[in-house]
């Protein structure tokens, strides 16, 4: 039998994982709950923000606490769902507390799970397809394509120099900006405004956005304040980009 | 008619494989988001040409993307955010979105701020959309693996 130390410790784990891969306040909750009750630690009280979160079991002489602070409000679906997965399997109790562990530790480890020139190519694709939605032509789809694919690898970049998301934001819109005015000017494209919406769409805030309005509905008020801000301040940090090029007036 | 509603899940499944790729979704998952990035554009396109508006229609478009996450996560055993988050994003406002900086930093006040009240009607109306299934679909029994 592990001690209560050590079953804090996992809970740590799965929320700062949670959170770090964007799941709504209600999520990490209930999923502390569940891996909790797995665990056999019935007596504990979690208090769970997008920017950090407490813990605390209660024993019977004193309590345990822990207090972390979550710096990264980054979106990875695979830490979410590789979670939920343990955290059903161990609620199961198909799994041991040691094992729980040595799972944790993978899906922190293998976290980055596709090649970076498959999201940059991707995001190109799909920053195309936005601009044929929103009514383009081949010329648009070109200077969209390519803006796209190299405000991406911009964001790929700049990762290693660890900015922080608003200068990181703020550059790779003046990128997708200035590349694709720059594309529809030498395609003469017919609808120039088309291909900068298309291809600055990659960094829209739509989870936490939506998150936000989660957290809101379900009572998560100040959370949902949180992500709301967030997202707010990344939006602006988008407008603020796309003038650095276009209040020249080009 | 029919051209132009396959045309337009085509392509709003294609612009969710991006944001699948980019948020990290598990290769088994990858396709069932564009389906349901498709859908919800494909919603969306009806219900706006049977007469509902940019609104209601982005409401309805993100209502069926509730809706399909809420049967993928059970089927594949996932968390229903992995299939409902991404794929609303093929309907998020961009073009008023840009209307509104294009026309507040020329000085137009009235068409920006058309603009700005547009964007976050819309993406009002996305959120309130995934939210009505997640609040309605959670009431009745809060088991513990809830999708």
């Amino acid at each position: 039998m592990i001690d209560t130390d050590s079953r804090l410790d996992i809970l740590v784990q799965v929320a700062q994982l949670l959170l770090e891969g964007g799941a709504a306040t209600y999520r990490v909750e209930e999923t502390l709950r569940v891996m909790g009750r797995a665990l056999g630690l019935a007596e504990f009280e979690a208090v769970i923000f997008p920017t950090g979160f407490t813990l605390t079991a209660h024993g019977p002489q004193h309590s345990l606490t822990r207090v972390y602070r979550v710096r990264h409000l980054g979106v990875n679906m695979y830490r979410v769902s590789a979670i939920n997965s343990i955290s059903r399997e161990a609620s199961a109790g198909s799994i041991s507390p040691g094992q729980v562990y040595a799972d944790l530790e993978r899906v922190r480890r293998d976290s980055a799970r596709y090649p970076s020139w498959l999201v940059i190519f991707g995001i190109a694709i799909s920053c195309g397809a936005f601009v044929l939605l929103l009514g383009g032509g081949w010329r648009e789809l070109v200077a969209t394509m390519i803006s796209a694919g190299l405000a991406m690898f911009a964001r790929v970049a700049l990762r290693r120099f660890a900015l922080l998301p608003l200068v990181v934001v703020v550059i790779a819109a003046f990128i997708a900006t200035a590349v694709s005015s720059l594309g529809c000017w030498a395609l003469s494209c017919p609808s120039p405004d088309l291909a900068p919406v298309a291809a600055v769409l990659q960094l829209v805030p739509g989870v936490p956005m939506v998150t936000a309005v989660i957290d809101l509905a379900t009572g998560d008020i100040l959370s949902g304040v949180v992500r709301g801000v967030y997202a707010a301040v990344i939006a602006a940090g988008i407008a603020l980009g796309m003038l650095l090029y276009l209040a020249w007036g080009f | 008619m029919a051209a132009d509603l396959i045309r337009e899940f085509a392509l709003a499944a294609v612009a969710t494989l991006g944001f699948g790729l980019l948020f990290n979704v598990p290769r088994r998952a990858l396709l069932p988001c564009c389906l349901a990035g498709g859908a919800g554009r494909l919603v969306r396109l009806i219900a706006v040409s049977l007469g509902a508006s940019a609104v209601g229609g982005s409401y309805l478009g993100a209502l069926a993307v509730g809706l399909l996450g809420y049967v993928l996560a059970r089927a594949y055993r996932m968390p229903r955010m992995v299939f409902t988050v991404t794929g609303v994003i093929p309907m998020i406002p961009g073009v008023p979105a840009f209307g509104t900086l294009l026309e507040l930093a020329a000085g137009n006040v009235d068409t920006g701020l058309h603009n700005a009240v547009d964007t976050v009607l819309i993406g009002g109306a996305l959120a309130m959309g995934l939210t009505t299934v997640r609040v309605i679909s959670r009431m009745p029994t809060p088991a513990p693996n809830d999708l």
